[in-house]
């Protein structure tokens, strides 16, 4: 049995008085990756963004039932936002490099949480960059800025710059939509090293894509958890007809 | 994914296979004739098609490849291709097994005819057709009582030929005469016996298609049973 990182439990979101997600319980497993999948605006991103916290910023944003990082409740009074942040990274669509070198992206973080000195800041940058296979691409223009990289290499750069604060869950929310094919495969072949450190949950499109990283995958519909499941079971013997149509292209 | 040029593809997969069904059906019916008759141009005609259904097998399984490759399709359009698949290979036997029989009939029907075909070959072969029609109208309607029917009718095919093979084996033990056209006549039922066996596997790929399970024969069975009890 699969040791439960993240669960959310009855959890409800409200957007003002539209209700994003309703009701929404799922577990995510340790070292596996969970694929989100459903039509847009069926609140996949939502709960995604749920799972850090980022809602928190949203005006007339209201959050019931619970979601929990190794049991604990992320919404208790008094929790810890910078390292919840800092346990649970996140890497957006669109490649978001700061505008300053290479280095001092991946940097970026470790100085914010306090590590000053270069040997080791050196040797963060170096794990991180190998780590999200850009290190032989980019080792000899680490203070060239981050902004002259191709779309592939900046995108791989934030998985890098997420890396390098050590986090314990990695959420992508449709990490490789604005790549070219081979881009996207690099990143995928990147999500099934990562999976043996982290756990990762990862909002796509791309139904394909799902089947081929996912160890897990959830179909959201309308704010609400349609069916979760082993992804084999789903792609191949869905359950639930709504299931079936969506991802067979009958949706709608 | 283009819903429409898909759906196109897989009504296309299905009639190529209705079309190769056909033509095994059409098989059976014609050297089973052909042995009861001694009829050696029918015979010649079964056997000319083999060619044919080869094609056939070849020709959907490349349907098969295409619709994997341009569409990736998920669940029961999945299953369906997957399913075809092993579908074509059975009824590619199904020729085979057709082609193995015509080349009998010329020895079986020569001028000393020891061996009259006797009314359990004629039971045999009329079943195993009929197994092979509904099994592929299982899978194109999906419906998979239909396909646990082909599975119990496989018995009534393997007791006929316990009776086949002790009639043979009385006419072998009192004519020495008629020893090598009986050896043959038992190749043939045996040969209907495998048709039967192909039409099981084709309707548990039809069942394997409604619930995503490949039954094994034995809980195939059961469960006809149990709904029968």
């Amino acid at each position: 049995m699969s040791e439960v990182k993240m669960s959310a439990k009855d959890l409800r979101l409200w957007y003002g008085d539209f209700e994003a997600l309703k009701t929404v319980s799922l577990d995510m497993n340790k070292n596996s990756v969970t694929a989100l999948i459903g039509p847009s605006g069926c609140g996949k991103s939502t709960f995604l963004k749920t799972l850090n916290r980022m809602n928190d910023l949203v005006e007339g944003c209201r959050i019931e039932g619970d979601v929990r990082l190794d049991g604990e409740d992320i919404f208790q009074k008094g929790y810890d936002l910078a390292l919840l942040r800092k346990r649970v990274g996140m890497v957006f669509q669109k490649p978001n490099p700061f505008p300053m070198s290479i280095y001092d992206n991946i940097a970026y973080g470790p100085r914010v949480h306090g590590i000053r000195k270069k040997k080791v800041l050196d040797e963060i940058v170096e794990k991180a960059l190998r780590g999200a296979a850009l290190w032989d691409e980019v080792h000899d223009r680490l203070r060239k800025s981050a902004m002259g990289l191709s779309g592939g290499q900046q995108q791989r750069l934030c998985i890098a710059r997420v890396m390098a604060v050590e986090p314990e869950v990695v959420l992508m929310d449709e990490p490789t939509s604005a790549l070219d094919p081979i881009s996207t495969q690099r990143i995928e072949d990147l999500m099934a090293e990562l999976k043996k450190k982290f756990t990762i949950v990862i909002v796509t499109h791309n139904m394909q894509q799902a089947a081929r990283i996912a160890d897990r995958t959830a179909f959201f519909l309308k704010g609400e958890i349609v069916e979760a499941g082993d992804t084999l079971q789903i792609f191949q013997q869905p359950r639930d007809k709504r299931t079936e149509d969506y991802i067979t292209g009958r949706f709608g | 994914m283009n819903r429409i040029v898909m759906n196109s593809a897989m009504e296309g997969l299905r009639e190529s296979m209705l079309e190769m069904g056909r033509l095994c059906e059409r098989g059976i019916d014609e050297v089973l004739s052909a042995i009861y008759r001694s009829d050696k141009t029918l015979a010649a005609a079964v056997i000319a098609r083999d060619d044919t259904i080869d094609q056939m097998e070849r020709s959907i399984e490349m349907e098969c490849l295409n619709i994997l490759a341009r569409f990736s399709p998920f669940a029961n359009d999945l299953r369906a291709v997957t399913a075809a698949m092993g579908i074509i290979a059975d009824l590619e036997r199904i020729g085979d097994a057709c082609t193995d029989i015509a080349e009998m009939v010329e020895h079986l029907s020569g001028a000393d005819k020891h061996i009259q075909p006797m009314g359990d070959l004629r039971l045999m072969g009329d079943t195993a057709r009929s197994m092979v029609h509904d099994a592929l109208d299982s899978y194109i309607s999906g419906d998979t009582e239909k396909a646990r029917g082909v599975t119990m009718r496989d018995d009534i095919v393997d007791a006929a030929l316990e009776r086949v093979i002790l009639h043979l084996t009385n006419i072998m033990r009192e004519s020495p005469d008629a020893v090598s056209q009986a050896v043959d006549m038992l190749f043939v039922a045996k040969y209907f016996e495998r048709i039967a066996d192909h039409a099981t596997n084709i309707g548990e790929w039809s069942v394997y298609l409604t619930t995503g399970k490949h039954p094994l024969d034995k809980e195939l069975r059961s469960e006809a049973e149990s709904g029968k009890a």
